[in-house]
């Protein structure tokens, strides 16, 4: 009792850190988004090339999360990122109506990767402002996330740009990743 | 290939993967292209090289910097990372990007690229009217000058050779300049939404004078503050009929208000149904002068024709038109 005390107020006095993937198709947004939670705006965001990491504060927990590019990259060397990821924050670009089963399709394959068998998912409905945007609803139903069962998903609307839906997110990521060692 | 020791030595990962990845996704794609052989003897990515050696392809389209990777697939431009950075933010229903390099291209591609002619072409399209002691910018120009040329060129079609269409005062369906004309104005009320939000939260009117106005416009134009603009369904704004345009000279504000700390970054936003347009920001200036003409379409049943001058938060004293 008295030990399992102490490693709970361990647990609630140093950070836990948790490493998050952030993945999507190429022009998404997933950049800006990682940004715009590091408190720093990006305007004009270049395509990355190879990926970004950067380490998120949110109230207790350390999110170590990795920014991935999202030109057409093949697993091979995708694997080597995929160590110990408890999460996996998935960026649509929700004004992209034509990518959408594009998209669908690469979520089933990321999701496909051993390493990812207990990470969360997350999925960022992005650029809502943009019209034409399509909602939460319509994304759970193209990206199929029903059949996802039983790994545990959200969809969050969010937008980059202005910070909408950002934390939301975090906050879903921080009640539902597993902190097992 | 040095997959596995990337696999082994992660704490390196991040010192080589820059030009390690890109190098290995170029030898990649190009040793699985190579078997794609069904189109022209060689693959897509082959055909994509062969066209960026093109006289033209070999600079960017839009601030001419050497070598540019990147394109626009629904411009059919080439454009460099900077530039292609901002044709992303304008999202993909203007410019779909895509990279030379790390994008797997499919021979459907590759045509679409082909019968758009490259960036000497398309520039012959979209810069035809760029004026003549116009800044393009260069490859060493900053973001907000970069930004404020490519959507000007891209999204507003300020450049355009089909703005001489647009002086079609009566569209009909058989002319083709007139519905190219139509086509331009969708582009323009397409990304309208974005500015609408900020546009609904205040209108205001002030002494405006306007050159050459139709008496239609004017009655519209009193109405101005009393009538909040009605949301339409963005997909129906390729549809409606334009039965002449109107030429806004934006001239100069005068004394805004301060919005920032201690200045502001104003510009003006003309809307008219769903169509809007907006002059570039001129930076901590609270006396601005953009001297810029704006374009708008009339459609059949003229809407209020709106104007805001947008200082962060918005505010708005004397501007003159």
């Amino acid at each position: 009792m008295g030990a399992s005390l102490a490693t709970l107020f361990d647990g609630l006095s140093t950070k836990t850190e948790v490493n998050i993937l952030m993945v999507g198709l190429d022009c998404a947004g997933k950049t800006t988004i990682l940004y715009r939670l590091k408190g720093r705006e990006v305007v004009i965001d270049m395509p990355t090339v190879g990926f970004n990491l950067e380490t998120l504060e949110y109230k207790n927990i350390s999110f170590q999360v990795q920014d991935m590019a999202g030109q057409n990259m093949r697993p091979p060397y995708l694997k080597c990122y995929y160590q110990n990821i408890r999460g996996m924050i998935y960026v649509v670009d929700s004004n992209d109506r034509d990518r959408i089963f594009d998209a669908r399709d690469n979520l089933k394959v990321q999701l496909e990767e051993e390493l990812l068998r207990d990470a969360v998912l997350l999925v960022l409905a992005n650029k809502q402002d943009l019209p034409n945007a399509m909602n939460a609803e319509e994304i759970i139903l193209k990206l199929g996330l029903h059949s996802l069962h039983p790994r545990l998903w959200h969809v969050q609307n969010a937008c980059g740009i202005n910070g909408v839906g950002l934390h939301e997110g975090l906050e879903w990521l921080a009640n539902n990743v597993s902190y097992k060692a | 290939m040095s997959v596995e020791q990337m696999n082994t030595d992660r704490n390196n990962v991040s010192g080589f993967c820059l030009s390690d990845l890109l190098r290995m996704e170029a030898s990649s794609s190009c040793s699985t292209l190579t078997n794609d052989t069904d189109h022209a003897s060689c693959g897509p990515q082959q055909r994509l090289e062969n066209i960026l050696s093109e006289p033209g392809n070999g600079f960017c389209a839009d601030c001419g910097s050497p070598d540019p990777k990147w394109v626009s697939l629904s411009l059919g431009v080439f454009v460099c990372i900077k530039c292609s950075g901002v044709h992303r933010s304008m999202g993909v229903h203007i410019t779909k990007v895509l990279s030379v390099k790390l994008d797997e291209w499919t021979n459907d591609q590759v045509d679409a690229l082909v019968s758009m002619g490259g960036n000497t072409t398309r520039n012959l399209k979209y810069e035809a009217c760029l004026p003549d002691n116009y800044r393009k910018p260069k490859p060493d120009s900053s973001n907000e000058e970069r930004s404020d040329f490519i959507r000007r060129k891209y999204e507003l079609h300020q450049f355009s050779s089909s703005d001489e269409a647009l002086y079609c005062p009566l569209p009909s369906p058989s002319s083709s300049p007139c519905s190219q004309s139509q086509t331009s104005c969708s582009y323009i009320s397409s990304t309208d939404h974005r500015h609408r939000r900020n546009c609904e939260k205040q209108t205001a009117t002030s002494t405006n004078r306007f050159n050459g106005l139709g008496h239609a416009f004017r009655n519209s134009w009193r109405r101005t503050s009393e009538q909040k603009s009605t949301k339409k369904s963005n997909s129906m704004a390729g549809m409606v009929e334009f039965i002449g345009l109107i030429k806004v000279n934006v001239v100069r504000g005068t004394n805004l208000a301060v919005r920032d700390m201690m200045t502001s970054d104003p510009y003006v936003i003309l809307s008219l149904g769903n169509q809007s347009v907006k002059t570039r920001v001129i930076k901590n200036n609270l006396n601005p002068v953009w001297n810029e003409k704006l374009m708008l379409s009339i459609p059949d049943n003229v809407p209020p024709l709106k104007l805001v001058t947008l200082i962060i938060i918005l505010l708005f004293s004397t501007l003159l038109l």
